[in-house]
């Protein structure tokens, strides 16, 4: 009888796992060979605009892939001496800066992109008043990369290379630093030859995640892009236009080619074996080591500027100027003094726009809420099927799919499975978007219980337990989840904070139920930008605000 | 089956896919004895303890409990406790919620835990937390813990193993006291070899999943089964040869630097290629000539100060070994001085020649 009961209660989980978590992702790819015959005869085809879609398509990826590319190239060059730093000095306040580092993982996109547009391009930016005049047209030359779409990517993915290397170099003994320099080698020469090649692997995973972040990236992408449309954004528009066949083919192919980028270095760098290149001709060896030898004497001060630079222009800087931003526009324009250009006047003045914002933040918490705690009841058994059965970590391994599956791309493939082209019962709506955000809060939860599980070497406690008169479920509930449970509720509070600020996927699965975080697109694009300040302002200030609870929670 | 043996283990074997974990493991252990199984890391100890336990289940044998068979049962109704190292407790309940865990999870009043607490004399720190606990505090609450649950045979993975040298001593006496108070049964885990003497009514040594030799730790000091088992108890001295004739009660064994006449009953063989294996401490260092049987000439290389005893590394002809003597500040031996080295009949020990080969033998490594 309780052997059916299990066998019942398993396959009802891992059927909703199935549905509610991989299906979507799975769906999309299946579908650009399911509708081969439509697609072909929309994109390739066109009776009216012949390949016109399919040459979009390419120039779309083509920008997508150069901006990820070159995104993950400077956030290396950048997130190295952070990492460092944080691995092996000791200094005042370092914990505020590591939080710091780690908040564009958490903030809304779409406030932070609007925080970056106005801090370089707005008249209460420093950048104006240092005289640069940028706007979402300004191009980089010979990389031919739009500027602030640069900027925010950097500003999003850095922290997934500090974050990976940190943890690495934490790991690696720091003794091999010290027995290389008193052989005689340089720090720098040192990092290159001994340190660098014991964290590649960590450097080449945290790279995946930040490549994926990039190619993915759609909240804020939308307010600096101007003119410049990436993959994620060609979903997005071609989907409010309706152009589905394009879309869905667009978002298939850019699942199908992060995967096939994915794969291959995700498994490369999770082979044991010693990974041994050399980027430098052997000959030119002394050369090197010499330049090192007096760039480490002399530039040493460099790390340490550069990486504070990096996280004031990139993180501190956009969110104060935005927060900086509300408060001067609050009651009066600040030039004129015209209270009709406040942000007051615009929320509680004729257009009563306070109405739209508060609508939006209910629905935010709405969505929030339920998403998380669907997320959690899913999540409790997936936690313990991946550590109580051997083919746990390939379930482990699935659940990185919906990390690093393109938003937008994952919005469309939630319409098509659930709308009515596919199972017909969810239409875009708040209810869709509550399904969208499970899919990528459950994997967030399961890899925060999952990691306790084996750092707090629960497995111990729970052959005690058992020894001690416990049946397999006591253990459960007695041991095994209250001991996970704080790592468990940080994990759901940062579920809450990504699909508080999710844009991409929500753009498309919303319907006519906005949230904050896409409320603060349309303003931009519709210039309210009264209400756009204060809307980003909210949404940092409660991102913020979780963030310090979660702290609370884990220390 | 005889109930006066708390615990009988017969014929168990386990496999991972195709390494062998246990093979043939058949011993008793009887009521209130404390019961060490020694062995190197990968033998197949902590897999023996999961057994025993009902963590896990044996490919084959049976385990019987008090008498009664217990292979089937699970491991929440064995009435056998298992201890890891670090004690396991849980560290998000008090003590009193830890040392009443077995009570609260079958939901049954009892004044069994207080008692235990009492006996461990931990009563008035109940409403703590594990944390705030000494490192022998911990192991007394531990130890309340499994008393108060009612088991009566204790499982003690590595349970000291985390802990400095010094403290390892102090809490390995503590634990065997406190056990035998408490009229329990105990199987206590150990790669470490001084640990499992000091505190073993009978030690188990385990090798590759196979049992090695069973016998309280003096037997097995001085008559290990096998050349592994000598040099995982202590440092030895080895060389090869032939037995080439026996009489008196001895046989005579012909080396590279010449005959040794060892006692019959200290060897393994009668016959063929054989291995003599002296202790450091068994072997006698002298500055004059005596009438003792195996006497040879030695040269002292290195001479080892370690507190007590001074360790002579000594060569006879090509022949390199270790003899540790009492330190002597009055008359101490230098390097390159010529000593006579004995080596009595009645200490040494003649094993087979392993047909694995010497290195393999002493390093215990699986067959390939």
């Amino acid at each position: 009888m309780r052997k059916n009961m299990t066998i019942a209660i398993i396959a009802i989980f891992a059927i909703s796992l199935f549905t509610l978590v991989f299906l979507p992702s799975l769906y999309l790819i299946s579908l650009a060979f399911i509708e081969w015959k439509q697609i072909y005869d929309e994109i390739f085809a066109n009776p009216y605009l012949g390949s016109t879609y399919l040459w979009n398509i390419l120039k779309t990826l083509y920008l997508s892939f150069r901006l990820a590319l070159i995104t993950v190239i400077i956030d290396v060059i950048l997130g190295l001496p952070l990492a460092y730093i944080f691995a092996r000095k000791n200094f005042r306040g370092k914990d505020i800066i590591e939080d710091i580092t780690m908040l564009p993982l958490v903030i809304p996109t779409s406030g932070f992109g609007f925080a970056t547009l106005i801090t370089w391009t707005s008249s209460t930016g420093i950048f104006r008043l240092l005289g640069l005049n940028i706007n979402t047209q300004t191009i980089i030359p010979l990389i031919n990369l739009p500027f602030l779409v640069l900027i925010v990517h950097i500003s999003l993915t850095f922290p997934y290379i500090v974050k990976t290397v940190s943890a690495a170099l934490q790991e690696t003994n720091p003794a091999y630093d010290i027995i290389s320099q008193s052989l005689g080698a340089s720090p720098l020469t040192t990092f290159r030859k001994v340190t660098l090649p014991l964290i590649t692997p960590s450097l080449l995973s945290g790279s995946v995640l930040a490549f994926a972040r990039s190619l993915g990236e759609t909240g804020a992408t939308l307010i600096v892009a101007g003119v410049s449309v990436t993959a994620p954004i060609a979903i997005v528009k071609w989907e409010l236009e309706n152009k589905l066949a394009p879309a869905a083919f667009l978002g298939s192919l850019l699942i199908a080619l992060s995967f096939l980028l994915i794969i291959p270095i995700e498994y490369y760098s999770s082979q044991k074996r010693r990974i041994s290149y050399s980027l430098i001709p052997k000959t030119k060896e002394k050369i090197i080591v010499k330049l090192e030898k007096k760039i480490s004497k002399n530039l040493w001060w460099l790390r340490e500027t550069a990486s504070g630079l990096l996280l004031f222009i990139m993180v501190i800087l956009p969110i104060l100027t935005l927060l900086y931003t509300t408060s001067v526009y609050w009651s009066s324009e600040p030039y004129t003094g015209r209270f009709e250009k406040s942000i007051v006047y615009e929320l509680f003045g004729p257009s009563k726009m306070i109405n739209l914002v508060s609508k939006a933040i209910v629905t935010s918490i709405i969505v929030s809420s339920l998403a998380t705690f669907i997320s959690i009841y899913i999540s409790i058994p997936t936690v313990l099927f991946i550590v109580k059965t051997r083919y746990g970590e390939i379930i482990r391994t699935l659940l990185k799919v919906p990390l690093v599956v393109p938003t937008s791309a994952l919005g469309l493939s939630m319409i098509l499975l659930w709308g009515n082209e596919g199972f017909n019962i969810i239409y875009p709506s708040i209810w869709l978007t509550i399904l969208t955000h499970v899919v990528f809060s459950v994997p967030v939860i399961v890899e925060a219980g999952v990691s306790a599980y084996r750092q707090l070497n629960v497995e111990l406690y729970e052959g005690t337990a058992r020894t001690l008169g416990a049946t397999f479920y006591d253990m459960i509930e007695t041991v095994s989840l209250p001991m996970i449970k704080k790592s468990f509720v940080a994990g759901s509070i940062l579920a809450f904070t990504h699909s508080l600020g999710e844009t991409g996927a929500t753009f498309l699965v919303m319907g006519n139920d906005i949230t904050i975080s896409t409320l603060v697109v349309n303003l931009v694009e519709s210039q309210a930008i009264g209400t756009a300040l204060f809307s980003s302002s909210l949404l940092i200030i409660v991102a913020l605000v979780l963030l310090g609870v979660i702290r609370k929670i884990t220390k | 089956m005889t109930s006066s043996n708390a615990l009988d283990i017969i014929n168990i074997a386990k496999s991972y896919g195709k390494i062998k974990a246990l093979e043939n493991i058949t011993f008793s252990v009887k009521k209130g004895e404390y019961f060490c199984v020694l062995g190197p890391t990968g033998a197949g100890k902590t897999t023996l303890l999961k057994i025993i336990s009902g963590l896990l289940k044996p490919d084959k044998g049976k385990i019987f409990v008090f008498g009664n068979d217990a292979t089937d049962l699970p491991p929440e109704v064995r009435n056998i406790s298992y201890m890891p190292q670090g004690y396991a407790l849980f560290h998000h309940m008090t003590i009193y919620e830890n040392v009443s865990y077995s009570q609260w999870i079958k939901d049954v009043k009892s004044d069994k835990p207080i008692e235990a607490l009492k006996l461990v004399g931990l009563e008035h720190r109940k409403n703590d937390y594990p944390y705030e606990l000494s490192g022998g505090q911990q192991q007394r609450i531990a130890l309340a813990r499994v008393l108060a649950s009612g088991s009566k045979i204790l499982l003690l993975d590595e349970p000291l193993s985390a802990l400095d040298a010094v403290l390892n001593i102090e809490l390995r006496e503590e634990l065997r006291k406190m056990i035998k108070e408490l009229g329990l049964t105990a199987i206590h885990v150990t790669h470490n070899t001084a640990e499992a003497m000091s505190v073993a009514d009978r030690i188990l040594v385990l090798r590759n999943g196979n049992i090695e030799q069973i016998g309280k730790p003096h037997e097995i000091y001085d008559m290990p089964s096998s050349i592994f088992t000598a040099s995982f108890l202590s440092e030895i001295n080895f060389i090869d040869g032939i037995i080439i004739g026996s009489g008196t009660g001895r046989f005579y064994i012909e080396t590279k630097i010449g005959t040794f006449s060892i006692l019959r009953e200290r060897s393994f063989v009668k016959e063929g290629n054989v291995i003599v294996v002296y202790r450091p401490s068994d072997i006698l260092v002298s500055r004059k000539a005596t009438s003792e049987d195996n006497q040879f000439k030695a040269i002292i290389n290195d001479i080892e100060f370690l507190g007590l005893i001074t360790r002579l590394h000594l060569s006879i002809n090509s022949w390199n070994i270790v003899a540790d003597v009492w330190t002597s500040i009055s008359d101490r031996y230098k390097a390159g001085e010529h000593v006579y080295v004995i080596f009595p009949p009645e200490l040494g020990i003649i094993y087979k020649y392993p047909k694995e080969g010497l290195i393999l033998e002493i390093s215990g490594d699986q067959n390939p």
